[in-house]
């Protein structure tokens, strides 16, 4: 096929630049960008605030030129064709073919393949056995507190002092400040802590009941290892997914006592939710208090969530250092606002109107995105 | 029909078109070529325009995922390709040289969609190489005031993905209830 002349019309000058720099590359040779005359093909950005009057002026500098039209918006214009935007320069280069031949039928583009969700129904059920396995195992199921009630308060909180989630976190302390790796003796099991990681063959559901009993130091204690450590029989597992995950199992749906209440309180960096185990709620409690100080309470009541799936959270994230605590810190009620505008708008403008009635389509939008994720 | 779009950006190489492959209800739409230039050392063949994959979300809402070519060369499409975007997701790949460059670049490229939106990154390939780790992305994203999500990730592993793409969501409402 010989070489395709093309102008391009109401794209910005860089826009312009970078057409010539596409068209220049391998693969385009049969395209050629015209900056002057009267080219064999037009392509036309139809995405401005007058889509129409941009046409006119369009078709009175290149009538009858058979033409490419880009926009977001669909657009019917006579002797053209629509490009949805975001264009790939393949799906542009086929266009421009097909201008230049008259508008000849074009093989089914791939983008109108019919979508079919994944049938994930058995990763779907072993997801929601696994979520009510963390939930259990993690959070309990404990009704919220009444801050005001001391009894309320004292059994939902703990201190993890005589506890392995002390021990382990001293222990992994001393080996990250001197990098002498040390065993914890005492357990039903080897457990070795080294720098880089830890080598262990004690169950999982094993060492979650190690982490709920209060430990003899006469029975259970550190073995700092002399010279050279073997090495590892079983792989290494980092030391912070098992540090966060023990936290979480101490602290089965309470507050770790060092944490107050009513002080607010930042996560300073997302837990590695790929790798370390993502509690109910996690997630939005990270990206709130990410974002936020919020006092314990607070964040709770912003977020409509039961305390035992943030004591938790909070609770591992300071064992692993994510979590500050900031004295004297206003509570940010952040979500408060939103959630304002399912109760009383009397005297709501029309401008918040809208915001409000915008925000609330995107977060329907967002959560059916989340539900498809899910696999709901 | 309603149209929702995620971009996913990165170097070469850095997991972008297996990641939406992951998360695609169809087979995804590359536009792999094979790589004539420097680029060709990491990846035999790459993404020279973009990548494409679909999630049907609604019988009548559909979530687009583009892939935005790993060769700078090509950043020209990625104003077009991020309008109307709801989200970044920038992978990266532990693996490289100078991984603070990368992080610098994308961030910088990315710098408005960003401000008006969210993202998230995603690291690949830390079980081959686990240095840096994620603390080093974090400091680096300090730099420019971000503060995302960072993940290590396995982007063949539709859950990793999806874990990380759910936080983009959360990011962008905290309010959000699954």
């Amino acid at each position: 096929m010989p070489v395709t002349t093309v102008s391009i019309f109401n794209v910005p000058e860089r826009t312009s630049a970078q057409f010539a720099i596409l068209f220049e590359s391998p693969g385009w040779e049969k395209v050629r960008l015209l900056t002057m005359g009267k080219p064999q093909v037009g392509v036309v950005d139809l995405d401005s605030s007058d889509p129409d009057r941009v046409w006119k002026e369009y078709r009175k500098r290149y009538p009858e030129v058979p033409s490419v039209i880009l926009s977001t918006r669909p657009q019917e214009r006579e002797g053209a064709l629509w490009l949805t935007k975001p264009v790939s320069p393949a799906a542009l280069k086929s266009a421009i073919a097909r201008a230049r031949k008259g508008f000849a039928p074009a093989p089914q583009p791939a983008h109108t393949v019919v979508s079919r969700p994944r049938e994930d129904v058995a990763t779907r059920a072993a997801t929601t056995a696994l979520d009510a396995e963390i939930e259990d195992r993690c959070c309990g199921d404990a009704p919220d507190i009444d801050p005001r009630n001391a009894d309320d308060v004292a059994r939902a909180t703990y201190c993890i002092q005589g506890h392995f989630q002390a021990l382990l976190s001293h222990c992994c302390a001393l080996v990250i400040r001197d990098g002498k790796s040390r065993a914890i003796e005492g357990l039903p099991g080897p457990f070795v802590v080294h720098r880089n990681g830890i080598e262990t063959t004690i169950r999982p559901n094993v060492l979650r009941s190690v982490c709920l009993i209060a430990l003899r130091e006469d029975i259970v204690h550190l073995r700092e290892l002399v010279g050279t450590a073997p090495a590892p029989a079983t792989p290494l597992q980092p030391l912070a997914p098992v540090l966060w995950q023990v936290a979480l199992w101490s602290a089965r749906g309470r507050l770790s006592r060092d944490i107050a209440l009513d002080v607010p309180v930042r996560i300073r960096h997302w837990p590695v939710f790929t790798r370390w185990t993502e509690t109910p709620n996690a997630m939005r409690i990270t990206a709130l208090l990410v974002g936020a100080p919020h006092t314990p309470l607070d964040a709770a009541l912003a977020l409509g969530v039961p305390h035992r799936h943030l004591f938790p959270l909070l609770s591992a994230a300071q064992a692993v250092g994510l979590l500050e605590s900031l004295p004297g810190h206003a509570s940010t009620p952040r979500i408060r606002e939103e959630r304002r505008s399912g109760g009383d708008r009397r005297g709501e403008t029309g401008a918040r109107e809208g915001e409000r009635r915008e925000s609330t389509d995107r977060r329907g939008i967002l959560r059916r995105i989340l539900g498809r994720l899910a696999g709901r | 029909m309603a149209d929702y779009k995620i971009v996913f950006t990165g170097p070469v190489g850095a997991g972008k078109t297996t990641a939406i492959a992951s998360l695609s209800d169809i087979p995804p739409i590359g536009t792999d070529e094979a790589a004539t230039d420097m680029t060709r050392e990491r990846k035999p063949r790459t993404t020279v325009a973009m990548d494409y994959g679909l999630m049907k979300i609604a019988d009548h809402e559909r979530l687009h995922l583009y892939g935005t070519p790993g060769q700078e060369r090509f950043d020209f499409m990625w104003d077009i390709l991020t309008e109307g975007g709801i989200g970044l997701v920038l992978m990266l790949d532990n693996s490289r040289k100078h991984p603070q460059q990368d992080v610098d670049f994308f961030v910088t490229a990315f710098r408005d969609y960003i401000a008006k939106t969210q993202m998230v990154v995603g690291v690949t390939r830390m079980d081959t190489h686990p240095a840096p780790g994620v603390s080093f992305y974090h400091r680096c994203l300090a730099a420019h005031g971000l503060n995302p999500a960072v993940f290590e990730v396995d982007a063949r592993r539709r859950e990793d993905v999806g874990t990380l793409v759910k936080a983009l969501l959360h990011s962008l409402d905290p309010g959000l209830r699954p």
